[in-house]
């Protein structure tokens, strides 16, 4: 819990309206989206639509190679291209600018906006041009000629670590120890190694997931003008103040003279985190020729050039007594990071957090590695780790249960969170609703007649469940006393206020939410209420649409910053009536005291009385929240990360063709705790979103590539994520309860709904089939083999078989110097 | 981006679009609903043939007709949008199959574009109308400045994406006949692919039969994505004929059927999965066709 911010605006919690006044938050029905209009008419301005006149075009040069040097660049061909403009390679860019993503790792950023002497990935950008047409771009960029020598291309993260590997960064600085290590994470509590020799059960096992992408609709792209010294940039971001602190950095040139534009965002599920060469180079072309500047990318490139999920491979002990309580558990998680770090060093810890979640155990030893590979960048993905980790754990807890012989359902309600309960390594645990989310899960499915579906019928249900952090704590840039977000709020005496809100809203609706927060405390309608979307010069600092943040974080922020204002007004009109702040109403346009009919003005009136008394000035309110942590729970792995924590349940009804492994995801259920909901249709459609991205996650997408690292399926044709007709029946169960902290009682809905997903369908699946599948994507052709392999041999695990020997076989890490 | 600039010529008479794509035939490309040939512009897969003239056929009148002839069977127009024969009630009372592969074709907003001879002048193996039209024995009608044609479904696919369309003689589909089903007869398709919609097939199996009660007097058995053209599966065929339909006749020719193929292995599947895939489908399509017969 923040404490010492929450005395400091103990003040305006006064005037906030009681969950009982509410007449939007959490009604149901009761308002839309404030963006449907322009959305489903088709006008709504999203980067592409941005035009500017006289605007260029920009395309990028990218290495066919995976790892390479680059031994030459010549641009004599795409010169002769008419209406190509300039060109721009590494050099043109200051030298040790590296991008990356948190401030406070600077040293870690390791991409180059244009690779200067390597490639480490196909898809790496090593040139750009500029011309007055796209076509003219793309004809020029193709007859860019580069020599480049290739390097042995490293895809296996194993390989990657081994003593001699070829270093796609640097060699390891500690001789004999693991090689092209991007970051190492160790989380230890406890004393397992005790409580592994006093259980009565213990196991190990191996798990592995694949490499998908986000598949936003929106690709990547931006454009950028420069003008009085200044360059603004309308780009598809996350988080339109970090975009502008590292496009800054890019450039060489100070924050002050990069404004950074978020206009419409169609999805970011984490794979617009990062900043990028197509944002860099029309800021440099820009700057170049007086003409703004566009570079859209296209499929293909969004799949090889931003980002992906890691892919992780698990080894997992536990210790358990035969009553089934979790003593203890050790695992290590390889993160394949592919080529370059950004957004992707976070994955560590948060895979390691996320592996006891969502239970009670005092004794860990864990140890997350990324090393670098040339697959595509890893970075942040909607269940950044959680997804994955998930999957792995949540697979184990049902092979543990039938090892123990007690029900899955029973062994999780015996080692649940509770309420309140504050973990080993210290994170707090607030409001926590977890086992009525299983128990309506169980419910729902039926799980008490499970046996209806025998063990390898071809027909089963399976449940998991999962916690996330409702707000990750982590501001990503330097900010004072770890702020994450600001608001400010304008009354006006017109008849309607202003919202100045950092948050980003990337298509999951937070601009609606901050809308009705202050429509909700002025007692306005939602139009009468105007946002001004994320734009750095506009709106206040607000760290970005990641770690499930936004609701809590900036929601909170928009509330006091309203708070602030309506403390402000409510204070001048209680000393002109003679009361206190807080026994004043604001209800639909009305300013009132309830039972004094002398005492009830309007909106307008109260405004207009404030500016009259206060030599015309309007009223204001800023409101900020701050996580009040630091950057050790990154660096020593102990603190709490959170202000709070979702939990959440599922449950999936599976059908399998024995004869030809096709799956059909018949029901599915998902119970989430998600505080109060402030806008439940856009809880429900981010649970059902999150339905669709599991289920893709466990038995469709994968990203493929060949012996030299060369992407093979980068096209929505042949990277088959599920389509509508694909989607299972689905139920949504909110199992709220009010979370004290959180803005009028929420937590979050975005990213911890992903979680349980992929192993509900995965227990199923293997309940089904009578197997235990250990690997993702659990396609159809993999079930056929190994129920061909089954009948044959009588195997009953399958999948991850190559990882016992090469984790046994894993070189040590480094000593740490700073711990 | 804007397409890459093509030449974009519209044809109103077939005898134009003939004469049209005969003194051209090197650098035209024939486009109907253009769901294929659209994408291949975008990708400049037309361009590196050397072709940059787009003939549109669509105002052609008397191409989209989409009939049952009693005694005959149907008559589908070379325009005749899939999604209109997979929405016919035609189609889906006399031969229903075929209004079923027409379903599995892409996406509704494909399906409302594209045509049948598209589907298959497109000749990919694993596209989703050819292999019932080939189990049905259908006939594709053409136009050409030497006349017209008729050419059986049988030898229509001739390597990988070539069809036996003339092109030099300015050759167009302009009709796809399909027998009629009579009593005794049935057929259907199933395709295998991981999505219900948007997905190339792995496998499609196609099969007709001519029951004389529990006996299977004759077969025919199409597979598509099994080898480079969809094939006919006569080995298969010999097995059932003449026989009494069983579980065990069916298993056995569903051997023979994944012995007769030779598919790849790439992204969507290995070939050992698609070869087991057609044993099992083939099983499944004859047992359907007899479950449906007339």
């Amino acid at each position: 819990m923040a404490t010492e911010q929450q005395k400091y605006y103990a003040d305006i919690k006064n005037v906030y309206k009681k969950p009982e006044e509410y007449t939007l938050a959490g009604k149901g029905n009761a308002y839309v989206r404030i963006d449907a209009e322009a959305k489903v008419t088709g006008n709504a301005i999203y980067t592409d639509d941005v035009y500017l006149p006289d605007t260029w075009y920009c395309k990028l040069v990218h290495s066919p190679y995976a790892h390479a040097i680059i031994k030459s660049i010549d641009f004599t061909e795409a010169l002769k291209v008419p209406g190509v403009k300039a060109t721009l390679t590494g050099a043109d860019f200051p030298e040790g600018h590296n991008l990356g993503n948190p401030e406070a790792f600077k040293e870690l950023a390791d991409k180059e906006p244009l690779c200067r002497k390597k490639v480490r990935m196909e898809g790496d950008e090593v040139a750009a041009v500029c011309a007055t047409t796209e076509e003219a771009a793309t004809e020029a960029a193709r007859l860019v000629k580069v020599e480049y020598e290739p390097l042995p291309v490293i895809l296996d993260p194993f390989d990657a670590m081994k003593v001699d590997a070829e270093p796609i960064h640097y060699p390891p600085d500690q001789p004999g120890t693991a090689s092209n290590l991007s970051i190492f994470t160790v989380m230890h509590a406890g004393d397992p190694d005790k409580a592994f020799e006093e259980a009565d059960y213990t196991d190990e096992h191996y798990y592995k997931t694949q490499e998908i992408v986000h598949s936003a609709i929106e690709p990547h792209g931006a454009i950028a003008k420069y003008e009085n010294g200044e360059w603004t940039v309308w780009t598809t971001t996350q988080g339109a103040y970090v975009s502008r602190y590292w496009i800054a950095w890019g450039l060489g040139v100070p924050e002050s003279r990069v404004r950074v534009i978020k206009p419409m965002v169609g999805g970011g599920f984490g794979g617009k985190l990062d900043v990028f060469a197509h944002e860099l180079c029309p800021c440099k072309f820009s700057q170049m020729t007086g003409h703004p500047v566009k570079c859209i990318l296209k499929r293909d490139e969004v799949f090889k050039c931003t980002r992906t999920r890691h892919p992780i491979s698990f080894k997992i002990e536990s210790a358990f007594t035969k009553e089934g309580k979790l003593l203890a558990k050790r695992c290590t998680h390889i993160l394949d990071g592919g080529a370059y770090g950004g957004s992707g060093i976070a994955a560590n810890t948060l895979s390691l957090i996320c592996a006891t979640f969502p239970y009670k155990v005092e004794n860990i030893d864990m140890v997350a590695r990324r090393p670098y590979t040339n697959h595509p960048a890893s970075g942040a993905m909607r269940g950044y780790s959680a997804c994955q980790v998930h999957f792995a754990h949540e697979i184990h807890m049902d092979e543990a249960a039938n090892d123990l012989g007690i029900d899955p359902l029973e062994l999780r309600h015996i080692n649940q969170i509770t309420p309140y309960y504050t973990g080993p390594t210290g994170l707090e645990f607030t409001s926590c609703r977890f086992k009525e989310c299983l128990d309506a899960v169980a419910d729902y499915i039926d799980w008490e007649h499970r046996d209806r579906y025998p063990f390898g019928s071809g027909e089963a249900i399976g449940i998991s469940g999962s916690g996330f952090m409702s707000g990750t704590g982590f501001p990503v840039l330097v900010t004072p006393h770890y702020c994450s977000s600001a608001t400010m709020v304008r009354l006006n005496r017109e008849g309607y206020a202003v919202v100045f809100s950092g948050a980003n809203d990337i298509g999951q609706g937070c601009d609606t939410v901050m809308t009705m927060i202050v429509a909700e405390e002025l007692g306005l309608n939602m139009d009468e209420v105007k946002l001004i979307q994320s734009d750095t010069t506009t709106t206040p600092w607000d760290a970005g649409s990641f770690g499930s943040r936004v609701t809590f974080l900036a929601g909170n922020a928009c509330r006091r910053a309203v708070g602030d204002a309506k403390w402000k007004l409510l204070s001048s009109w209680a000393e002109e009536w003679g009361c206190k702040p807080q026994d004043i109403k604001m209800e639909d346009h009305r300013v009132f005291l309830p039972g004094d009919s002398e005492k009830n003005i309007s909106y307008n009136e109260a405004c207009f009385g404030y500016e009259e008394k206060n030599f015309g000035k309007c009223v204001a309110g800023v409101g900020s929240f701050c996580h009040e942590g630091d950057k050790d729970i990154y660096v020593k792995n102990v603190g709490n990360y959170a202000t709070a924590y979702s939990f959440s349940a599922s449950g999936a009804k599976v059908k399998v063709d024995m004869e030809t492994g096709q799956i059909e995801l018949e029901d599915f259920v998902f119970g989430h705790d998600c505080g109060r909901p402030l806008n439940i249709r856009a809880v429900e459609g981010q649970i059902e979103g999150s339905v669709l991205l599991g289920y893709g996650f466990s038995c469709y997408e994968e990203c493929q590539y060949d012996e030299n690292g060369k992407h093979l399926n980068p096209s929505f044709r042949d990277y088959r994520f599920p389509t509508a007709l694909d989607m299972p029946k689905m139920k949504t169960i909110i199992c709220s309860e009010y979370d004290e902290e959180g803005p009028m009682g929420a937590k979050e809905a975005g990213e911890g709904s992903t979680a349980p997903v992929g192993s509900a369908i995965g227990n199923a699946i293997n309940y089904a089939t009578g197997l235990t599948m250990r690997e993702l994507p659990i396609t159809p052709e993999r079930i056929w083999r190994a129920l061909r392999e089954h009948e044959k041999t009588g195997k009953t695990a399958f999948g991850a078989e190559d990882l016992k020997e090469k984790f046994a076989a894993m070189p040590p890490l480094p000593q740490r110097y700073d711990v | 981006m804007a397409l890459p600039e093509m030449t974009y010529v519209r044809a109103k008479s077939l005898d134009e679009a003939c004469k049209y794509a005969s003194e051209n035939s090197a650098r035209t490309a024939v486009i109907a609903g253009g769901t294929d040939v659209i994408l291949q512009t975008k990708e400049l897969v037309l361009q590196n043939m050397g072709i940059d003239t787009l003939l549109d056929i669509k105002e052609i009148p008397g191409l989209n007709r989409l009939d049952f002839v009693e005694g005959e069977g149907l008559k589908i127009g070379s325009l005749t949008k899939l999604y209109d024969i997979q929405s016919s009630e035609i189609v889906k009372e006399h031969i229903p199959a075929v209004a079923y592969a027409a379903h599995y074709v892409a996406s509704p907003q494909v399906r409302r574009k594209g045509t049948m001879a598209g589907n298959i002048c497109n000749a990919s193996p694993s596209a989703d109308t050819a292999s019932i039209l080939l189990a049905m024995n259908a006939v594709i009608k053409t136009h050409s400045v030497k006349g017209d044609r008729e050419i059986p479904m049988s030898e229509f696919f001739q390597g990988f994406k070539k069809t036996a369309i003339d092109k030099e003689a300015g050759e167009i589909v302009t009709e796809i006949d399909i027998p009629e089903l009579k009593k005794g007869e049935g057929s259907a398709y199933f395709k295998h692919a991981i999505r219900k919609a948007m997905d190339l097939a792995i496998i499609g199996v196609a099969a007709w039969v001519r029951m004389d009660g529990n006996k299977i007097e004759d077969v025919r058995l199409a597979v598509g994505g099994a080898a480079i053209t969809p094939i006919r599966l006569p080995e298969a065929e010999a097995i059932l004929k003449g026989n009494e339909l069983s579980d065990e006749l069916l298993e056995k020719a569903g051997v023979k059927a994944s012995q007769e193929i030779s598919p790849i292995s790439d992204v969507r599947a290995s070939a050992e999965y698609r070869t087991d895939m057609v044993r099992v489908y083939t099983k499944r399509a004859v047992n359907k066709a007899v479950e449906t017969m007339r």
